[in-house]
């Protein structure tokens, strides 16, 4: 054999080994092994953004529902805390209060004197469950992207392997080579799309778990200040009825 | 005053590209540190041929057989005929279908001749011919046979040569050139394997050849250790020494440059690497 052409062949082989990197790998691919991949690292992206967004506000929510609780145990007078905080709460414990006061100043004010006190009971319990709800509802919002994400991307990253493996297989037909450089670059460019799925899957799993575990921790704190709160209002109608 | 939804939205799109951003420069940038060097391809251990002849062999085993195998088929069916004509009386005889007809024609024979007479002599007769038609043709298949068997053995192997011995050299001549280089330099190594110490002993040598295939220079890498270690020196001395003394390494004149300057590691065990 004429000694240039092994060099010239020790050199393809050389740059074929160099085409390996995850972004040849992704020109190479098939159009919608593209798409697939395209896909992914959107909803990567997309359920990272959540990520980051949820945790940040859940923090910033723990702190706040510590201070507002510090604030409302202090002792000082619910009137005056419901004026301080106005009519713009800001956080779900806050907004569950000023919903409760509401109703009740509304109730007292045009009655003058409470008459039917356990109807308003009963207006105040449903009032912060009503502010309760939504604001959980606010707050899980999108969660269940990254449940869909956690369960369908490694799904929809196979898909693309084996989209790819296909067009391989059909290269071999087509060729009739099946030496493991005509294998081989097709191979890894269909495997690089479950991997992008895994990555994109694995974050959004343990991401979900985590931050639903908190939100789940953040409603019962939330029910609970409802249930000591109406137990409170109720006590004062009591008081005021007698 | 609320933590508004909005603001924390946008602060995790920011941060979910920043971290995207950051892991994709990250992969590029450290690609290149972290992917291991491919795994050599591990030597195939070749016959002492010097490289010229290795090269040059697929062309030669092609064209040699045929003429030789040619040859042989032709004699090996002439065996037959020479058998036949060593054996006069079976050829002469007809073969067995020959034997078969001769029946009829006697029974057509026999309302013309006196059927006492022909059957006598033909009855002898056929079986003489069955025993020899049986004879000749037990030989003859043996014949055909052992024409076939050396016909196959004379045909798979000189397809097995050309097919393997192509590839082998067109895919892999570079590591098998080294290899021939280190196999030639290895039979004139002369160590004591048996030597105290000797298994932790490895050293490197760097071998500069001329163009003609003879050494230019030969140094041990590993100077300070040569200095310091008077088991390695002498260990390293004997590598050394071994690629000095050598005579010519075979290399092709349009390899030159590839193998101008060679980095062998001798290593205890009597290989070199």
């Amino acid at each position: 054999m004429d000694p240039s052409v092994t060099q010239e062949a020790a050199l393809a082989a050389a740059g074929a080994a160099n085409h390996l990197s995850a972004w040849a790998l992704f020109l190479q691919a098939d159009i919608i092994v593209k798409l697939v991949i395209i896909g992914l690292l959107l909803a990567s992206l997309w359920s990272w953004a959540i990520i980051f967004d949820k945790v940040i506000r859940l923090r910033g929510l723990f702190q706040q529902a510590e201070d507002f609780e510090e604030k409302f145990w202090s002792g000082s007078s619910l009137e005056d805390l419901y004026d301080r905080i106005g009519a713009k709460p800001r956080e779900p414990m806050s907004a569950i209060f000023v919903a409760a006061m509401r109703e009740w100043k509304r109730s007292a004010g045009k009655q003058g004197a409470v008459n039917n006190a356990s109807t308003l009971g009963e207006r105040l319990d449903r009032v912060m469950k009503i502010s309760l709800e939504r604001e959980m509802d606010i707050l899980n919002r999108r969660m269940i992207f990254l449940a869909s994400t956690g369960s369908v991307a490694p799904f929809l990253g196979l898909f693309g392997t084996v989209w790819g493996i296909m067009n391989t297989f059909t290269a071999i037909g087509a060729t009739s080579d099946t030496s493991l450089a005509t294998v081989a670059p097709g191979i890894a460019e269909a495997l690089f799309a479950t991997a992008i799925g895994l990555v994109a899957a694995i974050p959004a799993v343990i991401a979900y778990n985590k931050l639903s575990s908190d939100l789940g921790r953040y409603a019962v704190r939330l029910e609970n200040f409802a249930g000591e709160f109406g137990a409170i209002l109720s006590r004062q109608l009591d008081v005021r009825s007698t | 005053m609320r933590v508004s939804v909005q603001d924390t939205q946008t602060q995790g799109m920011v941060l979910s590209f920043a971290l995207h951003i950051a892991v994709a420069v990250g992969t590029v940038i450290s690609m290149p540190f972290l992917s291991k060097d491919l795994p050599e391809q591990a030597p195939i251990i070749v016959e002492l041929v010097p490289i010229s002849e290795l090269t040059a062999a697929p062309p030669t085993p092609t064209p040699t057989p045929p003429p030789e195998q040619k040859p042989d088929p032709k004699p090996t069916p002439e065996p037959p005929k020479a058998a036949e004509q060593s054996q006069p009386q079976p050829d002469q005889m007809p073969p067995p279908p020959d034997a078969t007809p001769p029946p009829p024609k006697q029974v057509a024979e026999v309302p013309k001749v006196p059927p006492p007479p022909p059957k006598p002599k033909p009855k002898p007769a056929p079986k003489k011919k069955d025993e020899w038609a049986d004879l000749q043709s037990l030989v003859k298949d043996l014949e055909k046979k052992e024409n076939k068997k050396q016909e196959q053995l004379a045909a798979v192997p000189s397809l097995d040569k050309a097919k393997v011995i192509t590839p082998m050299v067109a895919d892999k001549a570079t590591m098998s050139e080294r290899d021939a280089i280190a196999a030639h330099i290895e039979a004139c190594w002369r160590i004591d394997p048996g030597k105290e110490g000797i298994d932790d002993l490895s050293a490197e040598v760097r071998v500069y050849i001329n163009p003609d295939g003879s050494v230019q220079q030969a140094q041990v890498t590993d100077m300070g250790r040569y200095f310091a270690d008077s088991a390695f020196r002498t260990f390293a001395n004997s590598a050394r020494n071994a690629v000095l003394s050598c005579g010519n390494i075979p290399i092709s004149p349009e390899r030159y440059e590839v193998f101008k300057e060679i980095t062998f590691t001798f290593s205890p065990q009597g290989r070199i690497n």
